[in-house]
């Protein structure tokens, strides 16, 4: 892993590798901290973090032995982010349920309505190993923050968390 | 009273069971932050229920030793949770940290799975 920290602002290099997790969240966390921002909101927005790159890990599309997940951390007077970008192949599923996904959280005015339906759906349903299905619903709840997306030319999908202070 | 502890470990996860006469105890400690986490932790938690000998003892899920849990880790309690509020004769406690936000965040919303008869209790302390 490589990490640039700039003022307000770190940047990580990370490999697609599942075990790099815990280190992206302990660097994430560090970083918030040492730019002024309480444990209870770092350890929040660390987690989006880890959650935002476990989710790279599990539905990007790595063709390349150097492809590589970038971890964004910026902190402004006004707000948060984290943006997690990573490839997706051109004509991904898995971005259909991310925008999916995005909607159906963004349709209910408090976070915590969405997060006690997934909780209740995944309860009762049968998932594939290793998913939840609720990553980003646990990030708009425990994370207070607003999900988005983009997919740029070059196919590198950009999904960033922004929490406002 | 006798009680009989066991310890499993998975990478920085380890699950503490006491068995009591009354309780069976599982104790959550470290940080579970695995691909697939149900892999390590279902088996335990549906020995637990075997064990429990259809309620006659309490089964108590402790939480408070967690650092830190990934989404994926919530799916393994969620299914004890409603296996254990279809079939009713279970009796679950869960118990957390409350003084921790994402401990209070993440274990309060499973007071949704909490029943009338109190055969499932979710306690911050």
């Amino acid at each position: 892993m490589k990490s640039y920290a700039t003022g307000n602002t770190m940047l990580l290099e990370v490999k697609p590798k599942w075990e790099e997790s815990d280190r992206v969240r302990e660097k994430s966390n560090h970083f918030l901290k040492a730019n002024g921002i309480s444990h209870d909101i770092a350890y929040a927005l660390s987690m989006t973090a880890c959650e935002l790159f476990e989710n790279a890990v599990k539905y990007g599309t790595f063709y390349r032995a150097d492809n590589t997940i970038y971890v964004a951390v910026e902190v402004s007077k006004s707000d948060i982010i984290i943006e997690v970008k990573n490839p997706v192949g051109e004509k991904s599923e898995n971005l259909q349920q991310l925008d999916n996904t995005i909607q159906w959280i963004r349709g209910y005015q408090n976070p915590f309505q969405a997060y006690v339906e997934k909780l209740k759906e995944v309860s009762e349903k049968k998932l594939k190993e290793g998913e939840s299905g609720l990553g980003l619903v646990r990030i708009a709840y425990e994370g207070q923050a607003i999900l988005d997306f983009y997919v740029d030319e070059n196919n590198i999908l950009a999904v960033s968390a922004v929490y406002q202070k | 009273m006798v009680n009989n502890t066991e310890k499993f470990a998975s990478h920085f996860l380890t699950l503490e069971k006491i068995v009591g006469d009354t309780s069976i105890t599982i104790r959550f400690i470290g940080k579970s932050n695995e691909r697939n986490p149900s892999k390590f932790i279902s088996p335990i938690l549906s020995d637990v229920l075997h064990q429990s000998d259809s309620g006659n003892k309490e089964i108590v899920l402790d939480f408070k030793e967690l650092e830190y849990m990934n989404s994926s880790t919530i799916t393994p309690i969620l299914k004890i949770l409603d296996k254990a509020t279809r079939e009713k004769n279970y009796r679950i406690t869960i118990v957390y940290r409350q003084s921790l936000k994402w401990q209070d965040l993440s274990f309060s919303a499973l007071k949704i799975f909490e029943l009338k008869d109190n055969k499932i209790k979710i306690i911050g302390k």
